[in-house]
C-alpha cells in the first residue's frame, strides 16, 4: 500500500506532462483488455448447454456499463436470478 | 455524513468489498461511477491515471481504492479506503449475516442521503 501511494505521489509531483497521461492511458487500455479476456474466458467456460448465464452476463454488462446503474442493487438482483435459474434448470451435459 | 470524506469513503468502498466477485476488477465500474460522476472526487482523466497506476504497480488491482482515498484525504484517506474495501471480506467469514446486512444498510443509507441531496439541489426536478 505504501509503495503504490509513493508511486502515485511521484507521478503527481515530479512527472507531469501530456506524454505521461498518454502512457497511463495505454496502460489502462492494456489492463481493460486483460480484464475483458478474463471475462470472455469465464463466459466460455459455461459449456453445459444452458443459455441463461450468458443472458445474465449481458444484462449485468448493459445495466452497469451502459446504463450506469449502481452496482449493489444490480448484483443483488442478478445474483438472486442466477441462484433461482440454476435451481430451476438442469445442465444438458 | 455528507461532509465527512472518511465516512463517504467507507460508504463507497465497504459495500463493494462484499461484491467483488471475481476479484477487485468486478467493482471498478462502480468505483468509477461513484468517484467521478456521483461524488465528483476527480475527473475521468484523473481516474484513468489512478487506475493505470493501480494496475501497473505491484499488488492487487484493488489498490485503486487506496489511491482514491489518498487523493481525497492523504494518508488517512488511503488507510480508511483500504480498510473499508479489504476488512469487510474478513468480517464476512466470521459474522456473515450481521456484517452483510450492516454493510447493505450503510450503502442504502448513503445512497438515500446522496439522492435526496441531489433531488433537493436540482430545482428543475421540483419545477416539474
Amino acid at each position: 500500500m505504501i509503495v503504490i501511494v509513493l508511486i502515485a505521489h511521484a507521478f503527481d509531483t515530479w512527472i507531469q506532462g501530456v506524454a505521461v497521461h498518454a502512457f497511463l492511458e495505454g496502460v489502462a487500455a492494456a489492463a481493460v483488455g486483460m480484464t475483458a479476456a478474463v471475462g470472455v474466458r469465464g463466459a466460455r467456460a459455461v459449456k453445459d448447454g444452458r443459455r441463461w448465464p450468458l443472458v445474465v452476463s449481458v444484462a449485468v454488462f448493459v445495466a452497469v456499463g451502459v446504463l450506469r446503474w449502481p452496482l449493489v442493487p444490480v448484483a443483488f438482483v442478478a445474483g438472486t436470478a442466477g441462484v433461482l435459474l440454476s435451481r430451476g434448470t438442469a445442465p444438458d451435459a | 455524513m455528507r461532509d465527512n470524506i472518511y465516512l463517504q469513503l467507507i460508504a463507497v468502498f465497504a459495500p463493494l468489498s462484499l461484491l467483488s466477485i471475481g476479484g477487485g476488477q468486478s467493482v471498478i465500474a462502480d468505483i468509477n461511477q461513484q468517484a467521478v460522476a456521483i461524488h465528483g472526487w476527480m475527473t475521468q482523466r484523473e481516474f484513468i491515471d489512478l487506475f493505470a497506476i493501480s494496475r501497473a504497480a505491484p499488488g492487487p488491482g484493488s489498490l485503486l481504492a487506496t489511491l482514491i482515498g489518498w487523493k481525497e484525504a492523504d494518508w488517512a484517506g488511503a488507510v480508511v479506503a483500504s480498510l473499508a474495501l479489504f476488512c469487510r471480506r474478513r468480517c464476512l467469514r466470521s459474522r456473515q449475516r450481521t456484517s452483510g446486512a450492516g454493510t447493505i444498510a450503510i450503502h442504502g443509507i448513503s445512497v438515500f442521503k446522496r439522492d435526496s441531496r441531489q433531488l433537493r439541489q436540482d430545482s428543475s426536478w421540483l419545477a416539474r
